[in-house]
């Protein structure tokens, strides 16, 4: 079941090296670096937005602009942050144009759709670095999906950063470009509201 | 010993390991003996392992093919369009805009309405003379009406905003001759017919004489000396009076003005009292006679305006003396 792509240990080239290459016309070393982060990219897309389709083009659309920005990144932070930021932008831009539609996306991970190629999206493993994720029952995960599709999209991404992405809060800050603090009590309210919102369901 | 309000804030970064050694050591303190303190790191630290535990899914196969093939196409990140912002949500947008749309029509209406013509004359006459002297100036006005031109003209003059004004000025000599010196725009296009700038046309001086051709003899010495000129009207009738029109040095208006009244010897008209209850609209009448300036600053309280031009022309009526 598992397909996570993940880099090789003994896969010398780093971002870095990939980029630099890219700069200099290599086409295979930007395909090197969308395989090794497009699992990075669809995951935080899709945590964000709750649904397959929106999550895939946000994904897909921001290694397009890394393609087409390549020229000006000069390494200020690292790929993965650069990367984070690039999907967090674009997925909240597609929140907005949902809610301009008054739609909210929303797809139950029950019951995963179809995706445009008619491909049905595989389920991994979650993130077991994290504390204590064997004894979280799987009916409070689903719950908690759903809750967490209420929260504010800047509390949403920082639980997602945080405990998805297992970033620190220094790393977060990066990628939102705001400050340790700010990061700080971002994910205290957001996991306030989530508790306050657990409750009612109890 | 902390309180649990000092120690609640920073359990969520506790979770994380955000925290500074000192601070996590009072934390740890605390919560070993505070059993509220513990349920609430309990309930964080189940939370931050749901999250952690949410479900990845793995892209679609095709995803790289999908990513080279917008880079191909030149596909851009779906961005917010104008009409997003502009009617989306449609049901707030259209009706916030509906509403602005129609407060902003009334208030256009409201304030960008021209007034009635007819209004703007009334206002002006209302504003700048007592009836009294309106009766009186368009009397006089009547009676100087040149031959072959429409009465029905002045009335349009004035609904322009034109109207005469007239100020009545004492003149010298002891036969207490009157004579009114009147803005003569309502003439102005009537004297372009005969060649004169009207923007030069300032004043009108009535003069009350028996003979007219006397007064324009008169007149023609007097501008003799000082570079001006008569212009004849030909079709002015000594039946409702001479009209000419003299062209001379602006200086020079008054003292032609006062010379030529003292040297036609002809009786005064009877105005009543060369009272001026207007404010000001003199404009450019005699500018340079001390005398007037000073008349016109303490009667009429105005600034005379400074001429605009080097000569101006003055409009001279001849009407028979008054029994």
């Amino acid at each position: 079941m598992e397909r996570v792509i993940q880099p090789d240990a003994e896969d010398a080239a780093s971002d870095q090296e990939l980029l630099d290459r890219c700069r200099a016309g290599d086409e295979k070393a930007f395909d090197d670096l969308v395989l090794r982060h497009q699992q990075r990219a669809f995951n935080v897309a899709f945590q964000l937005l709750r649904n397959h389709e929106d999550a895939t083009e946000v994904a897909q659309d921001a290694f397009v602009r890394i393609y087409r920005s390549v020229e000006g990144f000069r390494g200020e932070c690292e790929f993965t942050t650069w990367l984070h930021r690039i999907v967090v932008n674009l997925a909240h831009n597609k929140h907005r144009w949902w809610k301009r539609r008054g739609r909210q996306a929303s797809v139950s991970l029950d019951n995963p759709v179809e995706t445009a190629d008619g491909e049905v999206p595989l389920q991994v493993a979650a993130n077991t670095d994290a504390p204590d994720v064997q004894t979280v029952k799987a009916e409070f995960v689903e719950l908690l999906g759903r809750r967490m599709n209420e929260l504010p999209p800047k509390l949403r991404e920082v639980l997602v950063l945080r405990n998805v992405e297992n970033l620190s809060y220094e790393q977060i800050a990066a990628v939102l470009e705001c400050s340790i603090g700010t990061v700080k009590s971002r994910i205290a309210r957001a996991r306030d509201a989530l508790r306050e919102s657990l409750k009612d369901e109890a | 010993m902390r309180n649990c309000q000092d120690i609640q804030p920073d359990l969520s970064a506790y979770v994380d390991g955000e925290l500074a050694p000192s601070r996590r050591a009072e934390i740890e303190t605390h919560v070993a003996s505070c059993s509220r303190c513990q349920r609430e790191l309990a309930g964080l630290k189940t939370l931050a392992a749901g999250v952690a535990a949410l479900p990845r899914l793995q892209p679609a196969p095709r995803f790289l093919a999908e990513v080279r093939r917008k880079i191909a196409q030149g596909h851009g990140p779906e961005s917010i369009s104008w009409t997003d912002y502009l009617f989306r949500p449609f049901w707030l947008k259209v009706s916030l805009e509906a509403a602005a749309v129609i407060l902003i029509g009334m208030f256009a209406v409201r304030f960008m309405k021209p007034m009635p013509a007819g209004k703007v004359a009334t206002v002006e006459m209302a504003k700048a003379e007592k009836p009294s002297d309106v009766r009186r100036d368009v009397r006089l006005y009547d009676s100087l009406e040149p031959p072959g031109k429409e009465s029905k003209t002045e009335p349009a003059n004035e609904i322009a905003g034109e109207s005469r004004r007239r100020i009545p000025v004492v003149a010298g000599g002891t036969g207490g001759l009157t004579i009114t010196a009147t803005s003569a725009s309502g003439a102005a296009g009537w004297a372009q017919g005969l060649g004169i700038d009207p923007s030069k046309l300032h004043d009108v001086v009535t003069v009350s004489a028996k003979n007219a051709g006397d007064v324009m003899n008169r007149a023609e010495q007097l501008v003799a000396g000082h570079k001006g000129r008569v212009i004849p009207d030909p079709q002015s009738k000594a039946a409702t009076g001479q009209v000419f029109f003299v062209e001379l040095p602006r200086e020079f208006a008054a003292g032609f003005t006062s010379e030529l009244l003292q040297g036609s010897g002809t009786n005064a008209l009877a105005m009543g009292e060369p009272t001026v209850s207007r404010a000001g609209e003199l404009t450019g009448s005699v500018e340079t006679n001390a005398d007037t300036r000073f008349l016109n600053r303490l009667l009429l309280n105005v600034e005379v305006k400074p001429p605009s031009s080097t000569t101006t022309v003055l409009e001279i009526r001849v009407v028979p003396p008054a029994h």
